[in-house]
């Protein structure tokens, strides 16, 4: 009924438009929204628009970042798929993508399932001092997780002296068999907080009175969990999948810092691939062309979890 | 199918996609996008190093300097402002280091009544961005910075730093220093010109622990067999005989200067194309090195895994006898170490070459931006900076200026007493890895393999050479 009342209402002529021309008006109406958007459409397209396309330019030409670029066509595309480099670092992303949309997903579900839905004590605490590795800054992360992996100093191998496996310790950083996974868990230790706080909200979210009906109905906790939660947070876990995945194929600011790619090139990364070629060997269209995939690869991964979302999630 | 209907039904853009959806990913993806030249460049070494570094120095200068405030968000907004204002980048990774410089500085800005910022930058973030910021405009009046071939060389050539030559005429700086001192890197970079000033010199060799040494009645050597037998005594006696990281090639440059002729190590700097790794001289250094690190176990376990911060942490706490680095770290060591530390040069393997020694060289530069608003300033300050004044307080904090001193100074340490006496005993050598181009970022992944054993040193010699073939195609 209210919307009826605004409807006709909104059909009553304004005094003040009586007199102005129907498609004055009609424009105004239709414009309006857009002029709404436009000040962050330009802040857009001037900062992410703009360095996109010069970037899509910069990557068909053979420039060294000062002078003037030459282009070069599709050379820099053909030069990519013949470069090892490149796949090595290519199939180290993938295998990054496939562990963070797993494994940090899976420890934040697990922790905002314990979170959410039982009675621990101190439960804002736990959520807070879990939440905590995903505000610290890369740098600070890098030097801990440094420490802890440091053959001599470090507490992973001092820990497991002081078990009597002694035999189990490693250079965790400089073994080609490690280094990536090393790296990798450096970085789920600051991922799976975001994913917990995601899953927290959206499992408070459920109604209780399903499980409640599942209770009676004589379902366990696994069938509940099953049957009624994942499925109730399905669109917030694909969302939290999906951001990891980018996050991964972005991976660059912990490769730099604990290993620059080592040992070996056996945590190198598109992302440091980039910045290597761009900024140390001074091939800025080669680097260019190398994001431009990246950006490519993103996209697709990004659709094709899009695409997953829709079948999971069935017809609204 | 009222209006909230409408909205649900998903639009469709492909299968299984909507409007929606593709609209979401469209945001995500502007949030996060890896069109990531720039993100690079923010997030990478350079932000995360620098602004840490940026932070010391502030702490640094605000804790010493008496009134001058020297924060670096301090120094932009004051570089906008003030023309009195002098700003330096300057190139260091020892604390120490930092502290002596920020305290010349603030010297030379209460005689001169300037404020003299400095940031310290390590070496990824200082390249980087002085290559942004000299064309941009935003760049520091002065920089002491790597001279190399991917730097200071397209410093000189678009002509962002300017040509000291009359300036150094006028100051007399050409007097204060030895003429090959100040002509390596001009030498390399531009014959007619004279784009930087050198300040101290380096090497790097092998720091020896005193203590470690005199328990096994061991002394420096000065015969490759000396050498070697000293490492196998050491190791004999459950010693770790050497400290070093895997992220250098530092053994491998020890063994090629005293098995490669000179002139051949200079024509790979100077990107000579007849120049080439498949030398016998450089296979045979592959050779030593691989069996240093892998076969003979001179070096600590995990040596790939170790930084370069812990394998100088590894000998300055007393667990290795040896440490192979710079002689840019003898502040530290002498500052950290419980015992006194002794440097000496590689002895040759090769005797019938001239003794050279591995990145014996001036260290930096001081160069002065041709875009620099207070050039008159920038030469006074360079003008301090490469006087004896300023060559005193390196020597005390047991550096080795590029400053002649009329008469020779004490030595403040050992470790200054030998190197400077190396020094004096050999001719200057190369970094390897001042190369450049796609040789320098493939060149520790190539020398890695040859650690781990993955490749053999003839296999790694080539793939120098490939990389280095690379390099001169401006690959």
């Amino acid at each position: 009924m209210a919307s009826l009342a605004t409807r006709s209402l909104s059909k009553v002529p304004d005094r003040r438009e009586a007199g102005r021309p129907g498609r004055a008006r009609a424009f105004r109406e239709g414009a309006s929204p857009y002029l709404y958007v436009l000040p962050a459409m330009l802040l857009y397209g001037t900062f992410v628009c703009y360095p996109m396309l010069r970037l899509v330019q910069y990557s068909f030409t053979k420039w060294d970042g000062t002078s003037t670029p030459n282009n070069i066509g599709l050379s820099n595309y053909n030069e990519l798929i013949r470069d090892p480099l490149f796949w090595q670092a290519f199939r180290h992303n993938l295998e990054w993508m496939f562990a963070a949309i797993a494994i940090p997903t899976l420890i934040g579900l697990a922790l905002a399932i314990v979170l959410a839905r039982s009675h621990l004590f101190g439960r804002t605490i736990f959520r807070a001092v879990f939440f905590l590795p995903q505000i610290l800054s890369s740098i600070v992360i890098a030097a801990i997780w440094q420490w802890l992996y440091s053959p001599s100093f470090g507490a992973i191998n001092a820990a497991l002296k002081a078990a009597g496996l002694s035999s189990l310790q490693q250079g965790w950083l400089g073994d080609t068999n490690f280094a990536l996974p090393a790296v990798f868990i450096a970085w789920a230790w600051t991922a799976y907080g975001f994913a917990m706080v995601i899953l927290i909200a959206a499992i408070q979210s459920v109604d209780e009175e399903y499980f409640d009906a599942a209770k009676i109905d004589g379902a366990g906790r696994l069938r509940q969990m099953t049957a009624i939660l994942l499925p109730a947070i399905r669109r917030p876990l694909t969302v939290v999948m999906l951001m990891n995945a980018i996050a991964a194929l972005q991976a660059f600011d912990l490769v730099f810092i604990m290993t620059k790619g080592g040992p070996i090139n056996s945590t190198m990364v598109l992302a440091l691939y980039v910045y290597q070629n761009a900024f140390i060997s001074l091939r800025v269209g080669y680097g260019s062309a190398i994001a431009v995939v990246l950006g490519i690869v993103i996209v697709i991964s990004s659709l094709v979890f899009l695409r997953i979302r829709g079948l999971w999630g069935g017809k609204e | 199918m009222n209006d909230s209907q409408r909205d649900a039904r998903p639009a469709r853009l492909g299968e299984g996609v909507s409007r929606r959806d593709f609209l979401a990913m469209a945001g995500l993806l502007a949030a996060a996008s890896p069109f990531a030249l720039a993100a690079c460049g923010s997030s990478g070494g350079g932000t995360s190093q620098s602004s840490g570094s940026q932070s010391s120095s502030s702490q640094s200068s605000s804790s010493q300097s008496s009134g001058s405030q020297s924060s670096s968000s301090q120094s932009s907004s004051s570089q906008s402002s003030s023309y009195q204002d002098l700003t330096v980048w300057y190139l260091t990774g020892s604390p120490a280091e930092t502290k002596y410089i920020t305290t010349l500085s603030d010297q030379f800005g209460a005689a001169h009544k300037i404020k003299a910022t400095v940031t310290p930058y390590d070496f990824d973030p200082i390249n980087r961005q002085l290559k942004l910021a000299f064309p941009a405009g935003n760049g520091p009046d002065v920089a002491y910075a790597n001279p190399d071939r991917d730097d200071q060389f397209v410093y000189q050539q678009k002509k962002w730093i300017i040509d000291l030559s009359a300036a150094a005429k006028e100051h007399g700086w050409l007097s204060r220093q030895a003429p090959d001192v100040t002509s390596y890197w001009n030498h390399q970079c531009c014959e007619d010109q004279l784009t930087g000033m050198p300040f101290d010199l380096a090497a790097v060799g092998w720091f020896y622990n005193t203590e470690i040494f005199n328990k096994h009645g061991l002394q420096a050597p000065t015969t490759f067999a000396e050498f070697e037998s000293n490492l196998q005594a050491l190791k004999s006696a459950g010693e770790i005989p050497i400290a070093g990281t895997g992220q250098s090639g530092y053994p491998f440059e020890q063994a090629a200067h005293a098995l490669v002729e000179r002139d051949k190590l200079f024509a790979l700097l100077m990107h000579d194309a007849s120049a080439t790794f498949n030398d016998p001289g450089f296979v045979e250094a592959l050779g030593y090195a691989q069996s240093w690190v892998r076969d003979k176990g001179y070096f600590q376990p995990n040596m790939l895994a170790t930084s370069g911060t812990d394998a100088n942490a590894l000998f300055t706490s007393g667990k290795a006898a040896m440490d192979i680095t710079g002689t840019w770290h003898n502040a530290d060591f002498v500052k950290t170490a419980k015992f006194e530390v002794g440097f000496f040069p590689m002895p040759m393997i090769n005797t019938a070459l001239p003794w050279t020694m591995g990145g014996y060289s001036p260290n930096n530069q001081w160069m002065i931006s041709s875009k620099a608003r207070n050039q008159t300033e920038a030469i006074d300050y360079l003008d301090f900076m490469l006087g004896e004044t300023a060559a005193r307080v390196l020597w005390d904090n047991s550096d080795i200026p590029a400053y002649r001193f009329k008469t020779p100074l004490t030595p403040t340490s050992k470790v200054q007493g030998d190197a400077y006496a190396a020094m004096g005993k050999t001719k200057t050598g190369v970094f390897i890895n001042n190369i450049g181009g796609y040789f320098t970022t493939q060149y520790i992944p190539v020398i890695q393999a040859l650690y781990a054993g993955k490749t053999t040193p003839a296999q790694t010699a080539q793939q120098l050479q490939d990389n280095y073939k690379k390099t001169l195609q401006g690959q």
